[in-house]
């Protein structure tokens, strides 16, 4: 109990100074969010390989504030379904305002091969809501992804998000919707010690070299330190408590110009029969 | 023991067939060089010899030399090692040979066996050739899916409604090909290019037909070949219409090899002889003699043209004017006599045009060939002398064009092998067949000094580098001053396990183009370079590929340049049904055109892509192999490239396409019987 109440605590102080800048997909509660190599945990939007690893049933909710803004605020909602043949993960992810705001939910399948090889294939679809002219826009799009496990100490991991570089027609612009490109490794240092690298290309937008460190202190406790590298770097910090069936993780990170992005998640998973 | 199940546990493991084997050799030979190399000839090549594998214990030096990733001293070590002993007992004992490591065993095993006795030099009866020969038909249709500018019909004078391109935008073509142990192969195929008409008023049927044949070991002949063929001898000076002799990672394999006349089975439209030929031994000394005459393409007025048209596509009305306008007559000669250390060879051709080759008069094309006839003759030599294998070939032309290329290949000691090669080729020396070790895709006006290494410095590593540097003694296209350049390459490769492979390559170049911004003519230099990493994986069923790729450009009128590169490759072989799924999604960022990539890709059978990646966007394709039984295969490819730079059209002319997408289409289905 004195664990929760501590969480909750430290929870309510970051989200109090939130903060982050604007990308379609919500970040992940991987160190860095170098999460395409990530196995460990699914989450909304994250590589649909990932899903492939889940052993139990998932539901979650997550809420990122970027940059003290609420009106960037991304809300999320996850729920992963484990089954013999394939595994299936629902996803939702709303931000924006009265005025303007962007709904994108999704579908994956994903599965595991001997649990040496992970492929994820998610459809999307993405809508935006303009008050100026009353309307919604949408687009649907594909996100595919894959994790390889080349020895039991290294994972690869690969994700693309809108290949095709699909864009929604406005009244009188086109919007671009993010061409993503990532490729990673998760490398198991020791039974406690992970580290992560990812680097992403946004085909319109600069790259991101991220990477970090995971070390679960205690079977229920986990933190994670690291930085990621786009127009600045930027550090990041956060931690995961396991209570039983429930996660919960924090994360935050330091934009030298835009200042502080928090991120919260709750995790629940449906114990096997 | 312990080597020998492990090499049985890794063909286990690492299922591949020859088709992905054949492309991984390639891709490794063709991967550094910009020039279009005959694709179908090398898989023809290699099917062949996977359907008839070489008997280790009796096979020569020449037929090992068919194996191309094998180096002149791994071929050496081979025979040195099966001398000794006698012979092999297994086909494992293949990892107790030095210089020999589980990448180059692996690659060997679908080409070689072991056999006591050689049944190549069993007689022919006719009966048995029809009887277990084997005969093998493709159909193959191509398409872009974006309808090009070619095909866009346009209202004319007379108020007519006409496209640029006659024919339909598909590409298809139709193969037979017959194989009897390798020793009697004949075929045909017919091709039509997309945007060639099949029936009208261009063309009744196909635009292409050829029809080749080849026999091995016929009567006294050792060799005969009919119908359209190739012909290579010495280092290429002379003669070489097969691979040239290029830069590779494949460091120690410049010496050109695998000569001899060989049937022709592509559906490349050009490189190729028409006619007869055949090798006859003598005592110790083969001679082969052939003859041929073709038509090519070509823009004539007047009884002459400047150059030759080499596309082969035939869609519009001035390519269709072209078509077929010069006459090309060839002879051919070529003797080889081993000394038991030593081969000496010559060789001599003699070609005749119909039209007069007229080249363009600029500072550049000074000393091109100009004239009806012209006649080139050649001297090539390799010696062996303990572990050095020294060769060369001399040759002049009949307007006194010198050109000599001679090397020398060492291995001190099993871990360590060097190559040093020299070449000379005068401006004068302007030839149609030569394709001999060059940086210029023209065999002439160039000196340089090439010097290759492989090094096996550790267990699990492999080392491979090269130095090139060469001079161009007079201008050359886009180059209007005498010129410089060194190419530089080190290649490593890491096998931490049997089913993990990681190689790094690290590729400089420095040369010299004309200044763009100068008023003046003058030259620049510019320089490229580029690193490239790639994680193979193969987990049984699974395997992926991993790629990152960095290139930088620099030049004196243009501001330093980096490009990007990074694919993920996934492969899918299914349990319970034959079918075999390939997916690729690249991302590629080269600002400028210095920066372009060249990587490979996987296609369907006969086919094969080493598409340039240049400016921003993703492609992505799914290959799928499907074999419905032991008769009859079914390929089939979509591949899309989406260009993210806000372009409105790709490409130029008649092949320009609206919008920002391209997608490609193949489909082929193979009959065997």
């Amino acid at each position: 109990m004195r664990k929760l109440c501590l969480f909750l605590l430290y929870s309510i102080i970051s989200l109090a100074i939130i903060s982050q800048t604007h990308d379609l997909q919500p970040s992940t509660f991987t160190v860095a969010n170098a999460s395409v190599a990530d196995s460990k945990y699914y989450s909304a939007f994250k590589n649909p390989a990932s899903l492939g690893a889940i052993e139990n049933s998932t539901l979650g909710i997550q809420y990122e504030n970027k940059f003290i803004i609420s009106q960037l605020a991304k809300k999320s909602f996850y729920s992963a379904f484990q089954n013999k043949l394939l595994n299936v993960g629902l996803t939702a992810n709303f931000s924006g305002y009265e005025l303007y705001n962007e709904l994108l939910t999704g579908i994956a399948l994903s599965k595991n091969f001997n649990n040496t090889f992970m492929l994820g294939v998610q459809y999307n679809y993405y809508s935006v809501y303009v008050a100026e002219t009353n309307k919604r826009y949408a687009a649907f799009f594909p996100q595919v992804g894959v994790i390889a496990r080349i020895s039991p100490s290294v994972s690869i991991g690969f994700s693309t998000f809108n290949p095709a570089q699909q864009t929604i027609q406005f009244k009188y612009l086109k919007k671009q919707i993010p061409s993503v490109f990532s490729l990673g490794t998760d490398w198991k240092i020791s039974d406690e010690l992970n580290f992560l690298f990812q680097t992403d290309k946004n085909i319109s937008g600069n790259y991101r070299f991220a990477g970090g460190f995971e070390y679960v202190i205690k079977d229920f406790l986990t933190v994670r330190t690291g930085a990621y590298q786009a127009e600045y770097l930027t550090p990041c910090v956060g931690f995961g408590l396991k209570l039983e069936t429930f996660i919960f993780q924090i994360n935050n990170e330091l934009h030298p110009i835009l200042g502080l992005t928090t991120m919260a998640a709750i995790q629940y998973s449906f114990s096997k029969r | 023991m312990l080597i020998i199940l492990t090499l049985r546990s890794q063909a286990q493991t690492s299922i591949q067939t020859i088709d992905e084997i054949i492309n991984e050799i390639f891709e490794q030979y063709a991967a550094e060089t910009e020039e279009t190399i005959d694709y179908e000839s090398f898989y023809n090549d290699l099917v062949s010899l996977s359907e008839n594998p070489l008997n280790l214990n009796n096979t020569t030096r020449e037929e090992l030399e068919k194996l191309p990733f094998l180096t002149d001293i791994q071929i050496e070590n081979i025979q040195a090692y099966i001398y000794k002993n006698k012979k092999l007992s297994t086909i494992y004992e293949l990892q107790l040979i030095d210089g020999l490591d589980m990448t180059d065993v692996r690659r060997m095993l679908p080409f070689v066996k072991i056999g006591d006795n050689n049944i190549n030099n069993d007689k022919l009866y006719m009966n048995e050739v029809f009887k277990y020969g084997k005969s093998d038909i493709f159909m193959r249709y191509d398409k872009v899916v974006e309808q090009k500018k070619g095909y866009s019909k346009s209202i004319d004078a007379q108020g007519n409604a006409n496209a640029a391109y006659y024919g339909s935008p598909y590409y298809n073509a139709l193969k037979y090909s017959f194989n009897y142990k390798n020793r009697i192969q004949f075929g045909t195929n017919m091709e039509k290019d997309a945007g060639e008409q099949f029936w009208g008023s261009t063309h009744k049927g196909y635009d292409f037909y050829s029809f080749y044949f080849q026999g091995n070991n016929v009567g006294k002949m050792k060799t005969l070949v009919v119908g359209n063929y190739r012909a290579s001898f010495g280092q290429g000076l002379v003669f070489n219409s097969g691979f040239g002799s290029s830069k590779s990672s494949y460091t120690l394999n410049v010496i050109s090899r695998n000569n001899g006349l060989k049937k022709f089975s592509s559906t490349n439209e050009t490189s190729f002889f028409r006619g007869a030929g055949t090798t006859i031994s003598v005592g110790k000394t083969d001679v082969s003699v052939f003859y041929s005459n073709k038509k090519q393409d070509a823009d004539t007025l007047n009884g002459s043209f400047n150059s030759f048209y080499l596309t082969g596509l035939h869609r519009t009305d001035s390519e269709i004017k072209k078509k077929h306008s010069v006459g090309m007559q060839t002879f051919g000669l070529h003797t080889t006599t081993n000394f038991g250390i030593a081969r000496l060879g010559f060789t001599v051709a003699h070609t005749l045009l119909s039209d007069t080759l007229k080249p363009e008069i600029e500072p550049y094309s000074t000393f091109y060939f100009r004239g009806l006839r012209q006649t080139t003759a050649g001297i090539d030599y390799r010696i062996r002398l303990s572990t050095f294998n020294i060769f060369g070939e001399s040759a002049m032309t009949n307007n006194k064009g010198f050109a000599t290329v001679n090397g020398v290949l060492f291995s001190p000691t099993s871990t360590v092998s060097l190559i040093m090669l020299w070449r000379y080729y005068s401006p004068t020396y302007d030839t149609f067949y030569a394709n001999a070790f060059s940086e210029n895709t023209r065999t002439n006006n160039e000196s340089g000094v090439y010097i290759g290494t492989e090094i096996r410095p550790f267990r699990k590593w492999k080392m491979a580098a090269y130095v090139d540097s060469y001079r161009f003694p007079w201008l050359k296209y886009g180059v209007n001053a005498p010129s410089t350049g060194q190419d530089y390459l080190l290649h490593a490769e890491f096998a931490p396990k049997r089913n993990v492979l990681m190689n790094w390559r690290l590729k400089y170049e420095q040369k010299q183009r004309n200044n763009s911004k100068s008023t003046i003519y003058t030259v620049e230099n510019y320089s490229k370079g580029s690193l490239r990493y790639q994680l193979l994986f193969n987990s049984g069923k699974f395997s992926t590929k991993n790629l990152i790729e960095i290139s930088y450009t620099d030049s004196l009128n243009q501001h330093p340049s980096v490009g990007f590169a990074a694919s993920q490759d996934i492969s899918y072989t299914f349990e319970k049904i034959p079918l075999r799924i390939d997916l690729r999604c690249l991302l590629f960022d080269a600002p400028n055109y210095d920066n372009r990539f060249y990587l490979y890709e996987k296609d369907i059978l006969y086919a094969f892509s080493i598409p340039m990646i240049y400016r921003k966007g993703m492609r992505y394709y799914l290959n799928l192999k499907y074999e419905a039984d032991k008769n009859w295969s079914f390929w089939f490819k979509i591949a899309q490239t989406v260009y993210g730079d806000m372009r409105k059209s790709i490409g130029s002319g008649n092949e320009e396409i609206q919008g920002n997408k391209k997608t490609d289409m193949r489909f082929m289905l193979s009959y065997r019987f």
